[in-house]
């Protein structure tokens, strides 16, 4: 069995005309959760888009390669299949299908249904909803992280988890992604597999999530990397305008 | 009920349980089993309701013919025209009397073996006062018949504090034309809901159930889920006339086009005060050649009424299934999980067996999609 590792080399992504990814490389390696900061539009989630594989982001040039394997042009379901999961901002309503019914085919079957989990995330009167129908942002966050919990992927990408959510709500997002990535104290570090990347906007999630490393991305690019926490406060003091003025120094 | 009596075949008796009939009946309060014109199968074990061929009830109620053609106009169109005629009308006879509520369900089964058959049927059902039945009426054809008709005449009369569930599946072959010509009555408290199921080929299927809510507060529900693959007509309409002061209809449909063609006129008719109604029809065409004709009315000319609808005719979205893609789950399947939650209409106040007919005809029907 190959590392539990995702590399990415030299991606350059289109959305239509425009290229919104222009050369973007890092790599995270076994047991790792790595976070991603940067100003609004700059494609961040187009990176966790394409790392994913949804169709409407072309890679012009580049490979993504997991767990040893070259999946730049593999089908969408199939890297789910290989271990990556994906918790979404802003996820479509999907008519027809219950909450219950996903988490049970990601479970593998009713019977491995985490009921703890369920009640943890207090998704309990939701079970019977269609998916999303009118969930308000915070229902939204622990609906996709429940899924995430039942699908329990190898490497999970987290686009903004604590947006729009409250105080008691994070709490619980919080150690729910800390369990699944292998962060609790209870996992010894030369134990821990599992793989994130994490978009953060507002930095809550690191209070529960202890990062190895940070980037931040501008204009398609990663610009910088390094400490999760040191990065976090430079953008609370200097803004993003800060990374621009850095840059443009270099 | 013996299987020697109604001599199918495997593969046709795979068909009559595919549309809810249960060959031994065990579950059933009753069943009248029709093969092309001959009456295989009256059978009847519940106090409190009456089950018979219905030339049979003419000769003994001198009362059962005051209900014959009372809500239908024999002259609607050329095919109650015929029903009107035929001397000897087939189909059955349900009375329930005062106060029974039989919770197992009658089930009543018109199937069609011989090619180029006109099956001609005059049903009345009479659920009395303060009374309760539930039916399943499963019609289909063995799929070796190439060319058919079935006609179909359905007078109900729900009488106050009643209640009738009335579920439809039907599964003809490709060759069948099938019109059924229904009207319901529902008295002061009543209550009637239809379920109609139509999942495979079939040549035609007309029909378009009138329901005339006529007592105080009666209530109906009609719910129609239709799957139309390649080759199939669906005319499948239906229309609730709110008579009396509180009465409440709602039509809820779901439609789905693979290739074929549904035309489905609902109506909500307010003439009286105090009234409400609601309709949702939604559809899904799953790819082109196919069409929906959606043609939700609401039709009032009082001020004091409750009439609204939602209608909507569109693809799955792309959307969905990428994201259901992302969790694991092949695009095909996607889309299966989809269509058949689509059509999975979960009725409020059905009994669980019935639901349980209705969910084995979507998942038969939805194989290999």
């Amino acid at each position: 069995m190959k590392k539990n590792e995702l590399i990415v080399e030299d991606l350059h992504v289109n959305v239509g005309e425009k290229e919104i990814l222009s050369g973007v490389s890092f790599n995270i390696p076994e047991g790792e959760t790595h976070i991603l900061f940067g100003p609004n539009g700059c494609g961040k989630t187009t990176l966790l888009m394409t790392l994913m594989g949804f169709p409407k982001y072309k890679i012009s040039s580049g490979r993504i390669i997991y767990k040893g394997v070259d999946i730049t042009e593999m089908p969408m379901h199939e890297r789910a299949k290989l271990g990556m999961g994906i918790s979404f901002q802003k996820p479509p309503v999907v008519k027809g299908v219950l909450l219950k019914k996903i988490i049970s085919i990601l479970a593998e079957g009713e019977k491995n249904i985490d009921q703890k989990m369920i009640e943890e995330l207090n998704m309990k009167n939701y079970l019977y909803r269609d998916l999303n129908e009118g969930f308000s942002g915070g229902e939204i966050k622990r609906s996709e992280m429940l899924q995430l919990a039942h699908q329990r992927p190898d490497l999970l990408m987290m686009d903004e988890p604590e947006s729009g959510v409250d105080i008691e709500n994070l709490k619980v997002l919080g150690n729910v992604a800390q369990t699944l990535l292998q962060r609790t104290l209870e996992v010894k570090i030369k134990d821990r597999k599992k793989i994130g990347l994490i978009i953060t906007h507002t930095g809550y999630i690191l209070d529960y999530v202890n990062a190895d490393k940070a980037y931040i991305m501008i204009d398609g690019q990663l610009t910088c990397s390094g400490n999760a926490m040191e990065i976090f406060k430079e953008i609370q003091t200097k803004g993003f305008k800060g990374c621009f003025l850095c840059q443009t120094q270099k | 009920m013996s299987n020697s009596k109604i001599n199918l075949s495997d593969d046709d008796k795979k068909k009559i349980l595919n549309v809810g009939i249960e060959p031994d009946a065990k579950e059933r309060s009753g069943s009248y089993i029709l093969v092309d014109d001959e009456v295989k199968e009256v059978d009847l074990h519940m106090d409190g309701v009456e089950l018979m061929p219905i030339h049979i009830a003419l000769e003994k109620y001198e009362w059962a013919k005051d209900y014959m053609w009372k809500l239908i106009d024999p002259d609607k169109d050329e095919y109650t025209k015929k029903a009107y005629n035929d001397k000897e009308p087939k189909g059955y006879f349900i009375y329930v009397k005062p106060g029974y509520k039989v919770e197992m369900p009658l089930q009543a089964c018109f199937f069609i073996k011989a090619t180029r058959k006109e099956q001609v049927v005059h049903n009345i059902i009479v659920v009395d006062e303060g009374s309760e039945l539930h039916i399943i009426n499963g019609c289909a054809s063995g799929n070796y018949v190439n060319e058919g008709y079935h006609i179909g005449i359905t007078e109900v009369f729900i009488k106050k504090n009643a209640f009738l569930s009335y579920t439809m599946i039907h599964d003809w072959a490709p060759g069948v034309e099938v019109r059924p010509r229904s009207a319901i009555e529902v008295g002061e408290n009543g209550r009637y809901v239809s379920n109609y199921v139509t999942l495979r080929e079939v040549h035609l299927t007309q029909t378009a159930p009138t329901v005339y809510i006529n007592g105080k507060n009666g209530k109906a529900r009609l719910h129609s889920i239709l799957f139309a693959p390649e080759k199939t007509n669906l005319q499948v309409g239906g229309k609730i006339v709110l008579n009396a002061e509180g009465a409440r209809g709602d039509i809820i449909s779901r439609a789905v086009s693979d290739g074929g063609n549904i035309y489905a006129p609902a109506e909500l008719e307010a003439r009286t005060e105090k009234v409400s109604g609601y309709m949702e029809c939604s559809g899904l065409i799953l790819k082109d050649g196919g069409r929906i004709h959606s043609l939700p009315a609401l039709n009032s000319n009082i001020q004091d009424v409750e009439l609204a609808h939602e209608a909507s005719v569109g693809k799955i979205g792309n959307d969905e299934i990428e994201y259901l893609m992302s969790r694991g789950i092949s695009e095909d399947d996607a889309r299966a999980l989809i269509i058949h939650g689509f059509l999975d209409l979960k009725i409020k106040g059905l009994p669980q067996f019935l639901q349980n007919s209705i969910d084995i005809a979507i998942k038969q029907s939805l194989k290999g999609i």
